[in-house]
C-alpha cells in the first residue's frame, strides 16, 4: 500500500501548493497581499502626482462580466498620456465573487496610471461587501487632488432594504463641510433619481449639493451616458457609460468646474 | 441553523453505524460508501455519503462541506448533491479497479443570510438573474479502488480526482475567451472513498 500511497501523497502535496487549482467555495475570499487595501495605495500614488490645473480623469462604471471590453479600456487609457487617473464607479463585478474581483483587478493592475474603485450594487452580492472591504477598503472615502476633493461613497440603498444607512448622508455632509477650500466632486454608483437609491434620501441629497454650491454629481448604473439637471437646481448629474458600451466619461477640470466628454474606445 | 445541525447529526449517526455495519446486518438503506473530499468548490473539506448501482457505474453523493474562516476568509457551510457516471474504460487488475473517465453534475447550496435562493424582497422580479446561494457545476474525473481483504466493514478504499467548473464562472469564460483563461474557471478536487459493500 505504501508503494502506491507515497507517490500519491507526493502528488497531493505538489498539487495542493497550487493555490488556484484548489478552490473551496465560489464564496471564499482568498486574496494575495498585493490584492489588498488598493484604494489607499492608489490614493497615495495620486497624491504623489504633480499638481496640475486642467487635469483629466476617466470615469467608467459597470465592468461586471465585460472582461474583454475592460482589457480594451485599459489599453486605450495606456495609449493616452493625458489622463491623471481612472475611477471605476461601481458594479466592478456581476455576482460579488472574489474571483470576479480578482479578474477585474488583473486588468486594472495593467493600467499605467492610478485607479480607485467605488462599490456598486452587484458588488454587494453574497460576500461582495467583505471582498470590497479587503481589496479596496472603506466604502465611503475621499481624497484631494489639484484643488478637487473627490468624495466617493456607496449609494446602493436597495441592497440594504432602504434602511436609511445608504447613502450615509451624515458622512457626506461632514465630508463636504470639512473642506471649504477645494471643489467637491461627489461620486457614487447609483444616481439619486434611480429607484435603487433610497427615495426618502434623494431630495435631501440634492439639497445638500445645491446648498453647498456643488455643480456636478457623478454616477453610473444606468449603462448609458447622460447629463441632466433632474432637480432644476443648477446641479448637473452625470451618468457615465458602462464598460459594455465601450465608452467612458472624461472629466477635464477647469476654473468653472469640469468639462465632460463621452469618449469611445 | 437548525437544518445545518440536523445535517451534521444525521451524518454522524450514519458514520457511526458504519463501524459495525457488516454485510449480513446491513440495512439496504445504509449508504454504500462515505467520501472525504478536499477542495472542489464545495468546501475546504467535505464529508459525504452515497449510493451506487450494482455495476458501480453510477454514484449519487450527498456532501456537507466546511470552509474555516482562516482558510476561506469567511466561514462557509455548504451542502452538495453530486451525480457521477463512470463512463467507459473501467478495468480490473487483481484487487484494483480503475474507473478512468468519470463525468458528473453537482448542485450546491450555501447557508447564510448574505446568500439568496430566489430574488428576495426589495427586488423587482428577475433583478438579479442568478441565485447566490445555489451553484451548479459539471465535472470530469477518475477513480481508483482497491478491494481490501479481511472482514473489515470497509470493503474497498478508493481515491478520486475531479476537474470542475460552475455556472457563473464558466459563463464568464464563455463570454470572454480572450480575457479569461480556462484555468481561471476550472478547479480540482481530490477525494477518498470508503466503500461498505
Amino acid at each position: 500500500m505504501s508503494k502506491i500511497l507515497s507517490p500519491v501523497l507526493l502528488l497531493v502535496f505538489v498539487l495542493a501548493s497550487c493555490k488556484d487549482l484548489f478552490r473551496f467555495s465560489p464564496n471564499e475570499i482568498r486574496l494575495e497581499e498585493s490584492e489588498k487595501n488598493l484604494n489607499a495605495r492608489n490614493i497615495e500614488k495620486i497624491q504623489a502626482l504633480p499638481s496640475k490645473s486642467n487635469f483629466k480623469v476617466a470615469i467608467i462604471g459597470d465592468s461586471q462580466r465585460f472582461y474583454e471590453e475592460l482589457d480594451d479600456f485599459v489599453k486605450h487609457i495606456n495609449q493616452r498620456n493625458d489622463i491623471s487617473f481612472v475611477i471605476l464607479n461601481g458594479d466592478i463585478t456581476d455576482f460579488g465573487l472574489s474571483k470576479e474581483y480578482q479578474w477585474v483587478l488583473r486588468s486594472l493592475q495593467k493600467l499605467h496610471v492610478p485607479y480607485v474603485t467605488v462599490i456598486g450594487n452587484h458588488d454587494m452580492l453574497a460576500n461582495g461587501r467583505l471582498v470590497y472591504k479587503k481589496m479596496f477598503g472603506p466604502e465611503n472615502f475621499s481624497f484631494t487632488y489639484s484643488g478637487t476633493r473627490f468624495v466617493l461613497f456607496n449609494s446602493s440603498s436597495r441592497e440594504v432594504g432602504y434602511n436609511g444607512t445608504l447613502p450615509d448622508l451624515d458622512w457626506l455632509k461632514k465630508e463636504i463641510e470639512s473642506d471649504p477650500v477645494n471643489k467637491i466632486l461627489p461620486i457614487s454608483h447609483v444616481p439619486p433619481f434611480s429607484a435603487d437609491f433610497d427615495q426618502n434620501l434623494s431630495e435631501q441629497y440634492a439639497r445638500l449639493l445645491e446648498e453647498h454650491g456643488i455643480n456636478l454629481s457623478v454616477h453610473s448604473h444606468d449603462h448609458s451616458f447622460s447629463m441632466t439637471e433632474p432637480y432644476h437646481d443648477g446641479v448637473t448629474y452625470l451618468v457615465t457609460p458602462s464598460m459594455k458600451g465601450r465608452s467612458y466619461a472624461l472629466l477635464t477640470e477647469n476654473s468653472e468646474g469640469y468639462e465632460v466628454e463621452n469618449v469611445e474606445f | 441553523m437548525w437544518s445545518f445541525r440536523w445535517i451534521i447529526l444525521t451524518g454522524c449517526t450514519l458514520l457511526a453505524n458504519f463501524s459495525w455495519a457488516q454485510d449480513s446486518s446491513r440495512s439496504k438503506w445504509l449508504p454504500d460508501y462515505a467520501k472525504l473530499q478536499y477542495a472542489g468548490n464545495i468546501g475546504f473539506f467535505s464529508v459525504g455519503v452515497g449510493y451506487e448501482n450494482k455495476k458501480g457505474t453510477l454514484e449519487g453523493d450527498f456532501f456537507y462541506g466546511y470552509v474555516p474562516e482562516s482558510v476561506g476568509g469567511v466561514t462557509i457551510h455548504t451542502v452538495t448533491s453530486k451525480l457521477n457516471w463512470h463512463t467507459f474504460g473501467s478495468c480490473n487488475s487483481g484487487s484494483y479497479k480503475i474507473k478512468p473517465f468519470t463525468v458528473g453534475v453537482l448542485a450546491s447550496y450555501t447557508f447564510g443570510k448574505q446568500y439568496f435562493g430566489f430574488s428576495p424582497e426589495n427586488y423587482p422580479y428577475d433583478y438579479y438573474k442568478f441565485p447566490t446561494a445555489f451553484h451548479a457545476g459539471v465535472l470530469v474525473g477518475g477513480q481508483a479502488n482497491k478491494r481490501l481483504g479481511g472482514n473489515s466493514s470497509i470493503r474497498k478504499i478508493g481515491l478520486y480526482y475531479e476537474l470542475l467548473t460552475f455556472d457563473t464562472e464558466f459563463l464568464s469564460y464563455l463570454n470572454n475567451t480572450h480575457a479569461l483563461r480556462l484555468s481561471d474557471v476550472v478547479s480540482m478536487s481530490l477525494g477518498l472513498k470508503l466503500s461498505f459493500k
